[in-house]
Order: C-alpha cells, then sequence, then structure tokens
C-alpha cells in the first residue's frame, strides 16, 4: 500500500533516517531497503528519494561523501549525523504517542503494529 | 550537513574557492558524463530533463550526474530494467525542481548572502533604469516668450523717441564702458571731489574728456522711454549695440559648445549690460552738477539733478529686482547731488528751483519702483526649460532640467551648514519627483507675500516679520523648496533697500523744504510744524516709528534722523564703530544707533 503524499512528506524523512541509523548507504541501496523492509509502503522514486536526502543533508542531518563500490563504481553513500541521530531519537518518540494515541482512537494498534513489527518497529517495542 | 561546513572556517573557504573554480572556469562535462555514461536514451534524456531545467551551479549538477547514473546502473546490475526504473524515477520536472529547492538549501551561507545581493543590486539597478528612462522620457517643449515679457516695456510707446540711440552713440564715441570714474573721487575717502580737494584740477580734466557723454546723458534722460532691448545671445544685439554694450566682445567660434545645459536659451542669464553705464553717467552728471555749483550755474546744477533722476527712471525701465537696485543707486546720486548744493552752495538756488526740485524728488514713489514680474518671467522660464508640459500647466522634471538645475545654480545642492546626505540627495529627489505646477504655484505664493510685506513700513511689520514669514512659506513646501531657496528674490535685501530710498527721499524733501523756509523766512523754523502747508503738504514720517522725522540743528545747520530700527530716539547721534568714521547702522543689521538721513552718513559696512 502506498502512503500519499502528505503522510510520506511527515513519514519518508524519518523512515530513510531510520535506514541511515545502522549503516550509510547509497541511493538504489537505500530505495531497495525501504521498500523491502516496509513491504512496499516506502516506495519512493528517485524524483523524491534524492531530494529528501539533499533536504536532510541541507539540515545537517544526514551527510554524505563519495566514495568507490565494491563492483568499483563511484557511489555517493550518506550515513546519519550526530544531530541526525537526536532528530530521529525524538522522531521514534512521536511516532510512539502516534501510534498509541491512534490505537487509543480505536484505529486497529494491532494491525498498525504488525504491519511495522517485522520491518521499522519504530516503536522500538513488540513488532 | 555538507563536508563545506563541518571542518571549519579554512575549510569551508577552501570548498568555496573550490566551488568558484568550479563553476567559474570551463564546462563542467555533466552534459559528457551523461552522454558517455553508457545508459540508453531513455534514461539519459530523464537525466538530461532533470538537469537541464535545474537552476543550480555546474559542480552541483555534475554530482548530481553522477548519483543518478549510478542509480539507473546499480537498479540495472540488481535485475531490474530501465523500463521499471524508469516508471520508478517519477516525474522528471517535480525531480528537478525538488533537487533545485534541495541544492539550494544546502549551499553556504556567503552563497546566499552573495545571491540575495546580486538580486538586490539587480533591482535596484533596473529601478534606477526606469528612473532614468522615465526622465529620458520626458522633454521640455517650451512655448512661451518670457523675455518678449521683460522687453515689454521697452517696446512701450514705440512711435516716441527713445533714449537709448541717443545714449548709444555717445557711449560708442568715447568707449564709455571702460570709463573709470573713480577720478573724479577724493583718493583717500572715496567721495566726490570738490574744490578744496587735491584731485579737484584732475576731476575737472576727466570731466571734460566726457563732456559730449554727459550732454548725451542729458539729452536722453529727457526722453519718457529708454528703449534698450535686452538679446539672450550677444550675437542677436544689433551691430550698434553690440558696438556700445559689448565693445570688446569677439564671437565664438562656429561650432563652440553652448555653455551650461541650456547655452544661452534662459532668461535668467539674461544680461543687463547698459547698468554700469548708468552709474557711470550718473556720477560725471553729479560732478558736473558740483562743478556747476562752483560756477554760480543754478540752471545746470537743476538740469543735471534732473538727468540723474532721468537715467535712474531708464534704468527701472525693466521689471527686474537688479535694475530696481540700480535704478535706487542712480537716483541716490540724484539726492546726493542736491545735497552737494544745499550743503556747499546754500545761497545758489531760488525758491522756484528748490520747489522744482522738491517736486522732482517727492515724484517718485519707489514702492512701485520694484516689479517683480521679471524675478516671475525667469523662474518660469526656466521652470519651461526643465519641466515636460501636460497641456495645463504640470508636468515632470526632464533630465536635461535635472542637470542644468544642479548647474545653473550651484548651491542647489546643500548649503554651507547642510547635511549633505539628507539635503543634497534628499533635495535632488525632491526635485526630481516634483511638479512644475506646484514649483510654479509655490513661488507665486511667496511672490504674493513679498508684496504684501514690502506695502509696510518698518513700524508695521519688522524686517524680522518678513524672514519668518518668507522661511515658512519656503519651509511648506517640500519639494519646491529648493527652487524657492535659491530662485527667490532677496526680501531682506529689497526691503531694506527700499526703507533706505524712502527715508532717504523723505529728509531731502524736508531739506529742501527748510531751505525754502530759510529763504523766504531768513532764517530756518524754530518747529518743524511751521513748513506746513507752505513748504511742506504733509510732514514725513518716520519708517522705523510711526511720528515724523526727527529734526535737530548743528552748527546752525539742519540734521536730519530717524530713531532706527530700535525705535529708540538717541537724540541723532550716529554709529561709531571706527574711530573718525561716522556710519548709519545698516538697516538689515538690525543697529539700536540713529540713522541720520541729512546731510548723508554712509550706511555700516558689513
Amino acid at each position: 500500500m502506498k502512503l500519499e503524499r502528505e503522510m510520506m512528506r511527515g513519514a519518508g524523512p524519518t523512515a530513510v533516517m531510520h535506514l541511515l541509523a545502522d549503516d550509510e548507504m547509497y541511493g538504489y541501496e537505500l530505495v531497495e531497503k525501504l521498500a523491502l523492509r516496509s513491504k512496499g509502503v516506502f516506495e519512493l522514486g528517485q524524483s523524491t528519494l534524492y531530494p529528501m536526502l539533499y533536504n536532510l543533508e541541507s539540515k545537517g542531518l544526514v551527510s554524505s561523501r563519495e566514495k568507490a563500490g565494491p563492483n568499483g563504481r563511484k557511489r555517493r553513500y550518506y550515513r546519519l549525523t550526530a544531530k541526525g541521530r537526536k532528530k530521529l531519537e525524538k522522531d521514534r518518540e512521536q511516532w510512539a504517542a502516534l501510534v498509541k494515541g491512534m490505537g487509543a482512537l480505536g484505529l486497529t494498534a494491532n494491525r498498525i503494529n504488525g504491519a511495522f513489527g517485522s520491518g521499522l518497529a519504530l516503536d522500538g517495542g513488540n513488532g | 550537513m555538507s563536508d563545506a561546513l563541518s571542518g571549519g572556517p579554512s575549510r569551508g573557504l577552501n570548498r568555496i574557492l573550490a566551488l568558484v573554480r568550479e563553476n567559474s572556469f570551463g564546462p563542467s562535462g555533466w552534459q559528457t558524463l551523461i552522454e558517455e555514461s553508457g545508459l540508453p536514451p531513455a534514461v539519459k534524456e530523464t537525466i538530461f530533463s532533470v538537469l537541464r531545467t535545474a537552476r543550480l551551479w555546474q559542480s552541483e549538477k555534475l554530482s548530481i550526474a553522477k548519483e543518478l547514473i549510478a542509480h539507473f546502473q546499480d537498479g540495472y546490475d540488481r535485475g531490474v530494467s530501465f523500463d521499471q526504473l524508469l516508471r520508478e524515477f517519477g516525474d522528471p520536472a517535480l525531480a528537478s525542481a525538488l533537487i533545485q529547492r534541495s541544492k539550494e538549501r544546502n549551499r553556504p551561507m556567503i552563497s546566499k548572502i552573495a545571491r540575495a545581493t546580486g538580486i538586490f543590486v539587480l533591482l535596484m539597478l533596473a529601478l534606477g533604469l526606469c528612473v532614468y528612462l522615465y526622465f529620458l522620457a520626458g522633454t521640455a517643449v517650451p512655448q512661451e516668450d518670457y523675455l518678449a515679457e521683460i522687453n515689454g516695456p521697452a517696446r512701450a510707446g514705440q512711435e516716441q523717441p527713445h533714449a537709448w540711440p541717443v545714449y548709444r552713440t555717445a557711449w560708442i564715441d568715447h568707449d564709455f564702458l571702460r570709463a573709470d570714474t573713480s577720478g573724479l573721487n577724493v583718493q583717500s575717502t572715496g567721495e566726490l571731489a570738490g574744490p578744496e580737494d587735491a584731485e579737484w584740477a584732475a576731476a575737472i580734466s576727466l570731466a571734460d574728456e566726457y563732456a559730449g557723454l554727459t550732454e548725451a546723458m542729458r539729452e536722453g534722460s529727457r526722453l519718457e522711454n529708454f528703449g534698450l532691448k535686452l538679446e539672450l545671445d550677444i550675437a542677436d544685439y544689433s551691430p550698434e549695440d553690440q558696438a556700445a554694450l559689448f565693445p570688446h566682445w569677439v564671437p565664438p567660434a562656429v561650432d563652440a559648445e553652448p555653455v551650461g545645459e541650456f547655452g544661452d536659451d534662459l532668461i535668467i542669464g539674461v544680461l543687463l549690460p547698459h547698468v554700469h553705464g548708468f552709474q557711470s553717467a550718473a556720477d560725471f552728471l553729479r560732478f558736473d552738477a558740483k562743478r556747476a555749483s562752483h560756477d554760480g550755474d543754478a540752471e545746470r546744477v537743476c538740469d543735471n539733478i534732473r538727468a540723474i533722476f532721468g537715467i535712474g527712471r531708464h534704468a527701472n525701465e525693466r521689471p527686474i529686482v537688479v535694475s530696481t537696485f540700480v535704478a535706487f543707486s542712480v537716483h541716490h546720486k540724484g539726492l546726493m547731488a542736491i545735497e552737494d548744493v544745499l550743503t556747499g552752495y546754500p545761497d545758489l538756488l531760488s525758491e522756484a528751483e528748490l520747489e522744482e526740485l522738491q517736486s522732482l524728488v517727492a515724484g517718485y514713489d519707489y514702492r512701485q519702483f520694484i516689479k517683480l514680474e521679471g524675478e516671475r518671467a525667469m523662474v518660469m522660464d526656466l521652470l519651461q526649460h526643465t519641466y515636460t508640459d501636460d497641456g495645463n500647466g504640470d508636468g515632470r522634471m526632464t533630465n536635461e532640467g535635472l542637470s542644468a538645475f544642479f548647474s545653473v545654480i550651484p548651491a542647489m545642492t546643500v548649503g554651507p551648514d547642510e547635511d549633505v546626505l539628507t539635503n543634497g540627495i534628499g533635495g535632488f529627489f525632491r526635485l526630481a519627483t516634483s511638479s512644475r505646477k506646484d514649483v510654479a504655484e509655490a513661488y507665486d505664493d511667496l511672490l504674493e507675500v513679498f508684496e504684501e510685506t514690502l506695502d509696510s513700513p518698518i513700524y508695521e511689520k519688522a524686517l524680522s516679520d518678513d524672514l519668518e514669514r518668507y522661511r515658512s512659506v519656503i519651509e511648506e513646501g517640500s519639494a519646491e523648496d529648493l527652487v524657492l531657496r535659491n530662485l527667490a528674490p532677496s526680501m531682506t535685501g529689497i526691503r531694506a533697500n527700499l526703507e533706505r530710498m524712502i527715508s532717504r527721499q523723505s529728509a531731502v524733501i524736508l531739506a529742501l523744504s527748510l531751505e525754502r523756509f530759510k529763504l523766504t523766512n531768513g532764517q530756518y523754523p524754530e518747529s518743524i510744524d511751521q513748513l506746513v502747508p507752505d513748504q511742506l503738504a504733509l510732514l514725513p514720517r518716520d519708517r522705523c516709528i510711526d511720528e515724523v522725522l526727527k529734526l535737530k540743528f548743528e552748527s546752525g545747520m539742519p540734521v536730519i534722523y530717524s530713531v532706527g530700527v530700535d525705535g529708540v530716539d538717541d537724540g541723532g547721534v550716529p554709529h561709531m564703530t571706527v574711530p573718525n568714521k561716522r556710519y548709519s547702522p545698516d538697516i538689515r543689521l538690525g543697529g539700536t544707533s540713529d540713522w541720520i538721513l541729512w546731510p548723508w552718513i554712509e550706511m555700516e559696512e558689513k
């Protein structure tokens, strides 16, 4: 299920930062893993991903560098900065609160948890 | 955060310099990179379309091109077809806009400042260009012949013979404009030589040189009108007029550039070449009157005095304040000529001659001498040369107009005590945005104030009041005040000259009546009231207080005085600033002494 644009605008950067928290990645790698681990929810086109990455970079949340990959091809790799980690932590708390609130409202909390449980466990809890 | 900002100032500076180099010199190669990427044409075209329209630095485009090329290559390596990758790419136009926006955010602060500054400079240049074109597009089209207005009186009564041809012949014959009348004076005092002075013989010799001219001036002065037509360009005068007025003028070269923005087109620059001749002629006539007094020739004395007043009347033919000042000066020489004979040769003139001179002096209304039409014509002429004309008397400043104002009137930019920024630049802006109609109306308002104040004696309206009212009229205007401040006549100067002339006239009339009384009764009157009605219809008033002029006697001779602007009667004591040199106070200075009007004591030098 693809997210609508407005939802993507809010969730997309957090999802990207979450992936970059563990390791640096290059553009296509990010696209792949986002789609895979979100079970298709975060299917970003390149026209969306790269602007998002540049925005995060302009805010100092990620940094980038060019280096050669295993196949010798030069790519630009992105990683989370210290500032980005702090922001990500805040976003996690926000999302946890959001999920909890939605659950309290009666939006099926189990279904939401199930959708995220095996991938992007943003609540850090029971996936 | 980009590498540029993470490593401190020197690393940031190096990065900036690298950016400048990358984006300044030679092609970036991003197009070549895409061409040589080996990707299918459709993919290349997608990447091209993203980067082609994005307003990015060359180095940024190169970096993005590498990234996008790598992205498609990585996808293909993972088994995704290029068609699929293209479908997943999204809208290239949207991508271009988003990438551009985000890259701009990522630029160093200094580049953002430089960009903002560049935009600001461009806007200012555009604004300046618009303003320049605004002025450039406006053209002044002068239509009124204001010089004809000023020359109007010269053409009045054209059927009657005029004095100018008579004067002209004499001036040409004597090269009169080069005449130096200082030879008529006592060297040490500058006063007219008398028989008792060492310079008397030399003065006579000089006067004899110009005897023919003096006779011509007497002859011409009897005619009603002067009749000289003023021209803006010396070349427009007739050869005879040029010979008399500009005997040493050399015509400029044919291709000579005109002086100033408008050359000789503005009447504000009109010359009054004849006025010096009038002053010199009055000096010769006054000397001849003194000589005639010494010779016992009363008829010639009166003839010369009448001639001086006639020349003064001719000098005032133009409605220009400068002409009036010259007329006052010439008439004052006439009054001095009367004083010369009454004080030096008191028994020379008969009752009839004294009465005739009294009527002559009393016959001039000096208030009416002052005519401001010429000043107005000059300003309106300047406006019609410097503003456009919308057909309703209004218009805006032209490019030539701005240049003219700041060249014709050097003081227009800023005065000595004024701030350049607020008055110079601000003044320029106010003038540039001024309306022709507003300036003209403001000037007319000012002249109206002038006329009203000139009608009142000092005791009704002090000179200081004039100044305040004058200033308030000027300062009420905003865009107009520069014009008014620099082009308006000097109110204080005109008023002071007028008051001096009227007061001196009154004193001479009184002095003549005293002599007539003495001639009839064998002695001066004990009281001034005794002069009415036989010698005087009305007693002359003191312009400084609403009372009769003061009269006292020193060594048996009358002294007539005004109490002065302070209104305090000091007993006819003159101002003493220099030992052995007596002065009357200059009323413009607001002195505290009495103003001695008979015998005349020179005004204090400022």
